[in-house]
């Protein structure tokens, strides 16, 4: 149907894009084990001293360890309140229910920074301290529509008869959803958890309006950049990019795209 | 037909049913789904609630399966009540129209799967999952998973799956629905088969009245929510109590008409489309009422204008169109202007040129008068 | 035929006992309490902060305090003082320049990927969200680095001898802050306009083609209108956040490419004056909510 040359002309375009879009992870990820103290060409040679230093800096490993715990704590607090949530979403329709949909998804297309500074000044007014624990509240809004949306995906997709022969078998409730609907909504829960990981690791403005005092990977970066670039930056950076992109591969193995995309 | 079944028979009203429904209720929204049902499913007997669809027969299976909860009615289950019970503690199984296989399980361990929940020891499990999957003959394939069945296959499974903890009542919703034509036919004998062997009481849900009338021994026709007509396949092909009856089971020529004239036994009806007259028995039909009169194609004979035979119903008419079938032949005939007869002949019947005058005939004894329900009730 | 022997469905008896068949819980129970978690976590932390947040708007700050005036001041200062006003412009068409071109490059990606390279499509997808996820202050830094004076852009061309001079206007400039936008606004929009997409059924576009439509008609006429929504969403979503980002501006904007996103992080920040940074952030999600609504009753007309 299409000739050789038409298609050409799109794979071009295709990876024009991704070039674009690859170039500053590229760079990054080149540059931090460059050897040479400017980020500037040309190379000097492979090196990792960039790399030592940065875990030779004690707010460094502070921050990574931070990182850490904000997303072990929103993956299982999302995972938890997401799944269920998704449950009531795929069981039945109602316009309620709709609404609900939007309402979750509603962090998702509001700008960090608004949703950043409104948690900060709700954390002020109650009189609530800032710290890791506000920072994950805030990184938990972002990251629960994720959950919801592809696990409600998933549960969508599976035939609700499978449920009833479970229950028409003799299972209780609970053990139709531990034998037979959990193991089947798992690599979709999974998914989202890495994505939920992948975006809370890489969160900067939220983190740093409401986490108080307490860095997190990028704060710590943020931190850095404003005192001019000194390349173990870059080594950071590398560190929270080769996590998100393992994450998120890892997630199209149990996701596909398409469920993300909706 | 039916050896070893109806081991309760007329005569023995006090012998509690396999299923008791008793004026059930169920609305969607606005949308009524069934408007007081009541029927009974004798033990060991294959019953199908046949109707087209949104007749309301899925949802009367579902509410006796614990899937869905009527709004008002009851139901018993061999003399139990069990409206309030989930569907894990009623003593009836369900075979689903997509097979509702668990995708995560070997075969195996989805046949098993009442009797691990029932932590029955696993040699009993091997010994009756291999007896199950003998009953469904295709033994040996414990170890595959679902996705490597066909469609044929995974219904068996699926059966084997629900028959497995010996329910004494089997729900089918169209179980065959999802299967091509050929094998759908020999599945409905494997079925009648694997009925007759355990005994059990089976409740088949179709939309297919040529597998109601293969497999039952007694159909319920629904529609609109209500039983529309209940009687042994025979009964309700031959005697159907309405005009929708008539209609959905077997084809029919349906003749919208006036009683002329009645004595009680026969009766004479004065078709609208044409003015012919029909002579049928009088099946209780009263003088100047508006009825439906319904011909099956197969009773009706056709030949050249003027040929005798001993049919009191005769009508002139030309044929408009042939079609063949195969095994038979279908003709149209044009009896008024816009009313035309189907009939069925053989294929070795003397062929008779389209456009031809002919004279369609048939006995008054297989001529059913039907009330006129459009006529009375306005719908 | 056993058809005598069987049972008969025998009008059966009106049963003393009639009851009602319904369970003991109401059907919506359950899903009550599976939703309950996430709609109080929702209505505390994010119907409570933006409620706290709308009404700081109307505050005041004396001395380093917080005041609860009720006062309209923050709106009428960020409305008539010139400063804000050209940041609001400054704002929306930078970032309604990213989105625009976001959208584009988004859309032809999606359709690339859709009905042109649909055997990669589950691949590129993948790579897409890949690039959605990864590093969002890493890629915007990234950029100094690359369109810097010493940047590599400006090496490159120095040293293929096309420039003496580095291309100043690379970095800290309008031209830098869409550029950055774009960069990661545009998995963002690749997603919805590909879900819209995968919902244009191939026959709709064989048709209109078999019924005389050029490829540009063909697409003009069939597969804009029925992508639009997803289309639309892309551009929604991404010139929300494009208006709300301050990271960019603050990064690589310099001063030509500032955007009150990085004002109203200083009102948070140095300038302490929250009630203002309040006043300014509704202000913008309303100038941007306003400018899309146009959008969508401009596109209704023209794509019928």
């Amino acid at each position: 149907m299409t000739g050789g040359r038409s298609h050409l002309v799109w794979w071009l375009l295709v990876g024009a894009t991704l070039l674009f879009l690859f170039a500053p992870v590229a760079v990054v990820l080149l540059f931090s084990f460059n050897a040479a103290s400017t980020t500037s060409l040309p190379f000097a040679g492979f090196s990792l001293r960039w790399y030592e230093r940065a875990f030779g800096d004690h707010q460094f490993v502070v921050a990574l360890l931070n990182s850490v715990k904000v997303a072990i704590v929103v993956a299982i607090f999302t995972a938890v309140v997401g799944t269920s949530a998704a449950f009531a979403l795929s069981r039945r329709r109602s316009r309620w229910l709709d609404l609900f949909s939007s309402f979750v998804t509603a962090p998702l297309i509001l700008p960090t920074l608004f949703l950043g500074i409104a948690l900060l000044s709700f954390y002020t007014q109650i009189g609530l301290r800032p710290w890791l624990g506000t920072a994950m509240i805030g990184h938990a809004l972002v990251t629960l529509p994720f959950v919801v949306l592809i696990v409600n995906a998933r549960l969508m997709r599976l035939d609700r008869s499978i449920e009833e022969a479970a229950r028409d078998l003799g299972a209780t409730p609970f053990q139709s959803f531990r034998l037979i609907v959990l193991p089947l909504v798992a690599p979709a829960l999974l998914g989202a958890i890495l994505i939920v990981v992948a975006w809370s690791f890489d969160e900067l403005v939220i983190t740093f309006f409401t986490s108080g005092g307490d860095a997190t990977l990028p704060v710590r970066i943020w931190g850095m950049l404003r005192r001019g670039i000194d390349p173990s930056v870059n080594a950071m950076a590398s560190i929270i990019l080769l996590t998100t992109i393992a994450c998120t591969l890892l997630a199209g193995r149990f996701i596909s795209g398409r469920e993300i995309a909706r | 037909m039916g050896t070893g079944t109806g081991r309760v028979t007329r005569d023995d009203p006090a012998g509690e049913a396999a299923i008791a429904v008793e004026g059930v209720c169920k609305r969607f929204g606005t949308t009524t789904a069934l408007d007081g049902v009541s029927l009974r499913v004798e033990p060991g007997t294959f019953v199908s609630l046949l109707g087209p669809s949104g007749c309301g027969k899925t949802t009367l299976l579902r509410i006796i399966g614990g899937f869905e909860h009527a709004d008002a009615g009851s139901i018993s289950i061999h003399g139990v009540r069990v409206d309030r019970l989930p569907p894990n503690r009623r003593p009836v199984n369900t075979v689903f129209q997509r097979y509702a296989l668990f995708p995560h399980k070997s075969i195996f361990e989805n046949i098993a799967f009442p009797l691990a929940l029932q932590r029955v020891p696993r040699a009993e499990q091997r010994a009756r999952v291999a007896e199950m999957l003998d009953l469904v003959r295709l033994p040996g394939i414990e170890a595959r998973s679902p996705a490597q069945l066909s469609g044929g296959q995974a219904q068996r499974v699926a059966l084997a799956r629900a028959l497995i903890g010996r329910p004494r009542v089997l729900l089918l919703d169209e179980p065959l629905a999802a299967l091509d034509l050929k094998l759908r036919k020999a599945m409905q004998l494997e079925l009648r088969r694997i009925q007759e062997e355990l005994g059990t009481s089976f409740l088949y849900v179709t939309h297919d009245q040529e597998e109601a009338l293969t497999m039952s021994d007694w159909i319920v026709l629904m529609s609109e929510g209500r039983i529309a007509q209940q009687g042994t396949p025979a009964e309700v092909y031959e005697r159907p109590a309405n005009v929708f009856a008539s209609g959905f089971i077997g084809e029919a020529n349906l003749l919208p008409g006036i009683v002329a004239a009645t004595d009680g036994t026969t009766a004479r009806v004065r078709l609208a489309d044409g003015g012919a007259e029909v002579t049928a028995p009088a099946n209780g039909v009263r003088s100047d009422q508006p009825v439906v009169v319904s011909v099956r194609p197969e009773r009706l004979r056709i030949g050249r204008a003027g040929s005798a035979n001993g049919a009191e119903n005769r009508i002139p008419g030309r044929l408009t169109r042939r079609v063949f079938l195969g095994n038979i032949r279908r003709e149209f005939v044009a009896i008024g202007p816009d009313l035309v007869l189907v009939a069925q002949r053989g294929v070795d019947a003397e062929p008779i040129p389209n456009g031809e005058p002919v004279e369609v005939s048939w006995q008054a004894a297989n001529t059913i008068l039907l009330p006129d329900e459009g006529a009375s009730h306005g719908g | 035929m056993a058809a005598e022997r069987l049972g008969p469905a025998l009008p059966v008896q009106e049963s003393a006992e009639v009851t009602v068949g319904r369970p003991a819980t109401p059907a919506w129970a359950p899903t009550a309490a599976q939703l309950a978690p996430a709609l109080l976590f929702l209505l505390v932390f994010l119907v409570g902060p933006v409620a706290v947040f709308f009404a700081y708007s109307f505050w005041t700050v004396k001395a380093y305090d917080l005041v609860p005036a009720w006062t309209l001041e923050n709106y009428q200062k960020a409305l008539t003082e010139p400063i804000y006003l050209q940041l609001f412009a400054q704002t929306l068409v930078t970032a309604g320049l990213a989105a625009i071109v976001t959208v584009v490059i988004a859309y032809a990606f999606a359709h690339a990927i859709r009905f042109h390279l649909r055997r990669y499509q589950e691949a590129l997808l993948l790579l897409v969200i890949v690039a959605l996820f990864s590093g969002y202050l890493v890629r915007i830094y990234a950029w100094r680095t690359i369109l810097g004076d010493e940047g590599i852009i400006n090496q490159a061309l120095i040293s293929l001898g096309l420039i003496r001079e580095p291309l100043s206007f690379l970095l800290f400039s309008r031209i830098a802050t869409t550029i950055v936008l774009v960069n990661f606004l545009i998995p963002l929009a690749i997603l919805p306009i590909y879900a819209a997409l995968q919902n244009v059924r191939d026959e709709e576009i064989e048709v209109a083609r078999d019924l005389g439509a050029t490829p540009f008609g063909a697409f003009w006429r069939v597969t804009l209108p029925l992508a639009w929504t997803g289309v639309f969403a892309a551009l929604g979503l991404t010139f929300i956040i494009a208006a709300g980002d301050y990271v960019t501006p603050q990064l690589v904007g310099g001063t030509s490419g500032s955007m009150i996103g990085r004002t109203i992080a200083s009102t948070f920040g140095t300038a302490f004056n929250w009630p203002l940074g309040a006043a300014l952030s509704f202000l913008t999600l309303v100038f941007v909510l306003v400018l899309l609504g146009l959008v969508k009753v401009g596109s209704e007309r023209v794509l019928r």
